[in-house]
């Protein structure tokens, strides 16, 4: 680590050693769970521009989308976390294939609700 | 049915006179329960010569204590066929007996349940009323009575001032031998016997008092039969009125001077007026003999000779009973003639339960002069104003379908960008094993991905809950089973 002793480290230096130490430290399963995530938010983002942009016309529809993205990105979230070798100490019961596990029912559970409202 | 057989026994042996009838019947009745054989029992009973059975006649107080009672009316369960025949029966045993268990008040309770019985099950009930009504008429021991008013006689007027009243049996027969007297402390007619014979009386009233009275009188009747439950006729006295002391007056209120007045002596007014007009119109109602009285409607109408549209106004009477109509056209003109100019004809209208007929007196014809207006006249007809046609709710506006599939397209972006990030960092599938397990998981997931698809197309959430149940059990299952396999590898490297 190169740390100038005399200022406080700049902007641009913090922002470039999170990105090496990112790519270097995190394992490769954390960082494709890190790209879905990445797409779930861009998705939604996407969904809100276009409500804004015409209206909330068929309302059920909006929220379902909306809510669907949030859903997903707090699950892949939840699966991080479970799966990330560096909180194994809080997780002891629940193995990863555990995690993934609940993921996908949990999905499950919620492409059926969001199907059913979206109308 | 043993007391039918027992009836026809009766009637066919009647000739020989055989005194064991009667025992041949009491035997016969104590089998038997129900109100009809009871009835017809009695009926052979009055039939057989001899002496009546003391425990026949005795058991028609038991039996009539079988009947309902509801407000003022007596019968049997069994309806109007069953409580006319036990009349039959029960009346013209006591008859031969010479006693009745049957009191006044249940007799006219039966009375008034026959000729008010609203059972509409038949033909029959023509046959039965008459049963029925003819044993209560032409028994010897209890006749119920009624007094009515002949022709509509309880309206009296100086011309007709005879009531005529009748004292009647349940067949509408007059009972001959009967009596009635007026009571005292009404004042129309004099009080005392009624002149009349045959059961048909009349009265003249002497005294004219308008108003509605009532006249109580009392009846006489010869043994056998009970007096009516009505004890006091309403009669009405009707007179003529006259019209007196009327004034017709129209001020104009900015001067304060008397622009017309009348007293319609000699004909209806015929007057003009606008919006500063006052108009007054005063009238008195006197009896012929010359006192005021009121009325029950007093109104003052307006009609327009180019609309017909009538426009009403009560006219109040003070304490002395002279009556008024005070009209300010600065506020009526657009509230109650809804601002239509023109010429109106005025009449007063006189009207009350004690008069001969309702009185059209035409007052005046009043022109109306109104400044004119740009909105139109307020349309104070009646008839019937257009039709209003349900508008259903437009829906909301859509966005033009150009943006919709731009941004449908648009939303399928992110998922390329995630392939090819995924394919950079190195995720792959060599992992994916074609075991049971594995190809039962990701068929099940499949599956149920497409059950959704289904769902979400067309069919509603039963069925998509059916068949996602079973699919459902077997992903779980495999998805177990393939992920602790894959568990144990890892354990195993």
């Amino acid at each position: 680590m190169v740390v100038t002793a005399t200022s406080a480290p700049s902007m641009v230096e913090v922002v470039s050693r999170l990105v090496s130490e990112y790519s270097t430290r995190t394992p490769q399963r954390l960082k494709l769970i890190d790209a879905y995530l990445g797409y779930i938010m861009c998705t939604g983002i996407i969904q809100f521009i276009y409500c804004c942009l015409v209206g909330t016309f068929p309302f059920n529809s909006f929220l379902s989308g909306f809510i669907s993205a949030v859903a997903s990105f707090v699950l892949g979230v939840c699966l991080r976390i479970q799966s990330n070798p560096a909180n194994v100490a809080v997780f002891k019961d629940i193995s990863v294939e555990r995690a993934f596990a609940d993921f996908i029912f949990a999905h499950c559970v919620l492409h059926l609700v969001v199907l059913n409202f979206i109308g | 049915i043993q007391c039918e057989c027992g009836n026809k026994a009766v009637v066919s042996t009647q000739s020989t006179g055989e005194p064991t009838l009667n025992g041949v019947l009491a035997e016969a009745l104590k089998s038997e329960e129900s109100v009809m054989s009871h009835s017809l029992a009695y009926l052979s009973a009055s039939l057989v010569p001899g002496d009546a059975p003391k425990d026949i006649v005795d058991s028609i107080e038991d039996i009539v204590h079988r009947a309902d009672t509801i407000g003022s009316v007596m019968s049997f369960d069994g309806g109007l066929m069953e409580t006319a025949m036990f009349l039959k029966g029960a009346l013209a045993l006591s008859e031969k007996a010479g006693s009745s268990a049957l009191t006044d008040a249940m007799v006219k309770k039966f009375a008034d349940y026959i000729t008010s019985n609203k059972d509409k099950s038949g033909q029959s009930n023509l046959f039965y009323t008459l049963i029925g009504l003819e044993a209560l008429a032409n028994n010897k021991v209890l006749v119920p009575s009624q007094l009515i008013v002949l022709e509509s006689s309880a309206v009296i007027t100086p011309e007709k001032p005879s009531l005529k009243l009748s004292l009647v049996d349940p067949l509408g027969n007059a009972i001959a031998g009967s009596g009635l007297s007026i009571d005292a402390g009404q004042s129309i007619f004099p009080a005392g016997k009624l002149s009349g014979s045959a059961g048909v009386f009349e009265v003249s009233a002497t005294t004219f008092t308008r108003g509605i009275h009532k006249v109580g009188v009392s009846a006489q009747l010869p043994s056998g039969y009970v007096a009516p439950d009505v004890t006091t006729v309403s009669c009405k006295v009707v007179l003529p009125v006259v019209v007196a002391d009327t004034l017709f007056k129209l001020i104009d209120v900015d001067d304060n001077r008397v622009m017309a007045s009348s007293d319609l002596s000699s004909g209806p007014a015929v007057a003009k007026g606008d919006l500063s007009t006052r108009l007054m119109f005063d009238f008195s109602v006197k009896e012929v003999d010359g006192s005021s009285i009121s009325l029950h409607q007093a109104f003052v109408r307006f009609t327009s000779s180019k609309t017909g549209q009538e426009v009403y106004f009560i006219a109040q009477a003070d304490l002395n009973k002279k009556y008024s109509v005070d009209l300010n056209f600065r506020t009526a003109a657009s509230k109650s003639f809804g601002s239509l100019a023109g010429e109106y004809s005025v009449d007063a209208i006189l009207g009350d339960a004690t008069l001969p007929s309702a009185m059209v007196m035409k007052i005046a014809t009043f022109t109306l002069d109104l400044p004119e207006s740009k909105e139109p006249a307020a349309d104070l007809s009646k008839s019937a104003k257009p039709e209003i046609s349900h508008t259903f709710r437009t829906p909301e506006k859509r966005p033009p379908q150009a943006i919709s599939m731009l941004f449908t397209g648009l939303i399928f972006l992110p998922a390329l960008v995630l392939l090819i990030v995924w394919a950079k960092l190195g995720a792959n599938i060599s992992g994916l094993s074609f075991s049971l397990s594995g190809l039962c998981f990701h068929g099940g997931l499949a599956a149920i991905f497409l059950i959704y698809l289904n769902f979400f197309i067309g069919t509603d959430m039963f069925t998509t809950v059916k068949y996602l149940s079973g699919c459902a059990i077997i992903t779980f299952l495999a998805g177990q089973r393939l992920l602790s396999t894959i568990a144990a590898q890892k354990k195993a490297k």
